[in-house]
């Protein structure tokens, strides 16, 4: 199981710009029509790209089901990464991790609760873990999954907090109970390879991390997440490639860069779609 | 790094903002020098569950005689008071979360027994984020000539619809978008445009909360002069997560800044080389940081006071000196939200 060497990402269709908010707004607008989404699906697909990349957002609950009701984009793969934070951001505040996932488990069919909370009492948080990831992924039920990555703000929380346990049983679960590939989204590549290598006892696993020509967001130094993505312990997806505005020689840099096994980039653009696909898928 | 001798950094408040904090602080000092204390049972025993110790209260530990490096307050506004007095009696670094109290008069209570103000900060976290840096560098710099007026805005869409009963919706117990949102902008202009003498119109609005205001329009002048128009919102369903932002104009040129990008505009008669035009349009990239959770500026606020503690530098990159919030700008902040509450009828 692996990943094409070009991904398609999600950051449009949820309105995320890192460089300019005005055009996140307008994005987040503009991406609100299923229509507008499954358009720019199908040019990823007739460009050769064969694995989607995304949070688990709402906004995709009609898209998912439109695919499947007209059997779009044969041979597409999908890879949710999870969760969606910002719809836990606000009961965080107000109300506290453990009401959060409480208020979250009581949307699981009550037979399947019993077994979970018990082991959680006894601090085997496995059985919650499962069914968390079970609603999360829940839109994505007959759609062919090739990964599921853990997002940053929750892999990065686990990493900060040295919960490699956690990290393991999502691993187990994805690759036994879901035939999946687990994957680790992340802001701290070099950390991130200790601990799920030396932690939780992973081999090789997949990470998906920023790796850019101008440095951005690839802490605690771009050389040191070159240097992680180099050292083979770790499978790698590059993203964040274009930072700094797609400088000149962006992604013949990543490209040129050792241990880059895929790329994720994410594009409103047709033509850029295109033409990223093409020079990924020729490098 | 680690605070070693000198004992446990405590974290009081497991919520949003504690848990943040929580789990940078495990990676700079290390998760068996963190100690978190919260009133939850529940919270308790997860984190206990996690391999944190835990305690029910502040007092306890304090009351417990172990030693404590610094303790980090992030719990609702209105029980800042009662645990910093506590710290700031025992001489222990405190970090207070935003704002520092709800009353002007608490927190002069508060920065009155500080003794050395160096040793504790406030938790105004925006004066990390780059581009903010950024402006205050080239506002005070003055390549660009004084400044005549700017406006502020800051935006997000924390409240979406009607009802609700937390304390976040009730202004007084800490909530509404000028408790919420007001101090972290607030804050922001006077790092970067000096202190505010006078406040002018100051006016609120409401959307969906009733005992809380959605929205707030005021402007003021600072001591030098310069004229501020700032907008408060929390109620934006156009922003996906909060936006900042500045438009300044100056005598030569126009800064747009807000979290994510930085624009130099210059007039035609900037008296500026051709080196120091190309510096200012150069991207503003974000500053390295040791952990990266939900933002530099989180971790460089707490690289910042922790380094301090341990009296070493936890920085893994180059950081303008004396740029961490005292408790007297939380005093300056709460004085200004006081006064804009009396003037827009919130009080």
């Amino acid at each position: 199981m692996s990943f094409g060497l070009a991904c398609y990402g999600d950051n449009q269709f949820l309105g995320i710009h890192h460089g300019d908010p005005d055009k996140a707004a307008r994005l987040e607008r503009r991406f609100a029509q299923t229509e507008a989404i499954l358009a720019l699906l199908a040019t990823a697909h007739e460009a050769g790209i064969r694995d989607f990349v995304f949070t688990t957002h709402d906004r995709y609950d009609p898209v998912f089901a439109e695919i499947l009701r007209s059997n779009l984009f044969p041979g597409m793969r999908y890879s949710p990464c999870l969760p969606y934070a910002h719809k836990y951001a606000n009961a965080m505040a107000e109300r506290g991790m453990v009401r959060v996932v409480a208020q979250a488990l009581s949307r699981v069919n009550p037979l399947r609760l019993p077994g979970a909370m018990i082991g959680a009492a006894m601090g085997r948080y496995k059985g919650v873990m499962r069914l968390l990831v079970g609603l999360e992924i829940h839109a994505c039920k007959g759609l062919p999954l090739n990964g599921i990555f853990l997002q940053n703000v929750l892999f990065d929380l686990l990493l900060a907090m040295d919960l490699p346990g956690l990290v393991e049983d999502f691993d187990q679960f994805v690759t036994r109970r879901l035939g999946a590939i687990p994957g680790y989204v992340t802001m701290n590549h070099a950390r991130a390879v200790r601990f799920l290598c030396d932690g939780a006892g992973l081999e090789k696993p997949w990470i998906c991390a920023n790796l850019n020509l101008v440095g951005f967001r690839t802490h605690p130094s771009r050389g040191e997440v070159a240097e992680s993505f180099a050292s083979g312990r770790s499978r790698n997806i590059a993203m964040s490639v274009f930072a700094g505005e797609a400088p000149p020689g962006a992604l013949e840099f990543v490209l040129g860069c050792k241990g880059v096994d895929a790329v994720l980039f994410g594009s409103s653009n047709p033509d850029n779609i295109r033409a990223n696909a093409q020079q990924i898928a020729g490098a | 790094m680690t605070t070693g001798a000198q004992g446990d950094v405590l974290v009081v408040g497991g919520g949003k903002m504690g848990l943040s904090h929580l789990a940078i602080a495990s990676q700079i000092v290390g998760k068996s020098n963190i100690v978190l204390c919260d009133t939850s049972w529940a919270q308790r025993w997860l984190m206990r569950s996690f391999g944190y110790r835990v305690a029910r209260s502040l007092e306890a530990v304090l009351a417990g005689g172990t030693p404590v490096a610094g303790v980090i307050i992030a719990t609702p506004t209105p029980s800042h008071f009662a645990l910093a007095v506590q710290v700031l009696a025992r001489g222990i670094p405190c970090f207070v979360e935003k704002p520092l109290t709800l009353d002007p008069e608490a927190s002069a209570r508060l920065t009155g027994q500080q003794g050395d103000p160096a040793r504790h900060q406030m938790g105004f976290v925006l004066r990390y984020v780059a581009n903010f840096l950024q402006l205050r560098a080239l506002v005070q710099g003055g390549r660009l000539g004084p400044v005549h007026h700017y406006s502020a805005l800051m935006a997000g869409n924390v409240i979406t619809a009607p009802g609700g009963d937390s304390w976040r919706t009730d202004f007084s117990r800490g909530g509404g978008c000028l408790n919420e949102y007001g101090p972290h902008l607030f804050d922001l202009c006077r790092f970067i445009f000096g202190e505010v003498e006078t406040l002018g119109a100051a006016e609120a609005g409401r959307v969906h909360s009733t005992r809380a205001d959605d929205r707030m329009h005021l402007d003021w002048t600072h001591a030098n002069g310069v004229t501020g128009a700032l907008q408060l919102d929390w109620c934006d369903l156009r922003q996906r997560k909060s936006l900042v932002r500045f438009d300044v104009h100056l005598q030569h040129g126009r800064i747009e800044a807000d979290n994510a990008q930085l624009t130099v505009s210059l007039t035609g008669d900037a008296p500026l080389t051709r080196a120091e035009r190309l510096a200012m349009q150069a991207p503003v990239v974000p500053l390295p940081v040791s952990l990266y959770l939900r933002g530099e500026e989180y971790t460089l606020q707490l690289e910042a006071f922790l380094g301090a503690i341990a009296g070493q530098n936890a920085h893994v990159g180059a950081v303008p000196h004396n740029i961490a919030a005292r408790l007297e700008d939380g005093l300056a902040v709460d004085r200004l939200i006081d006064l804009t509450a009396r003037r827009s009828g919130l009080k």
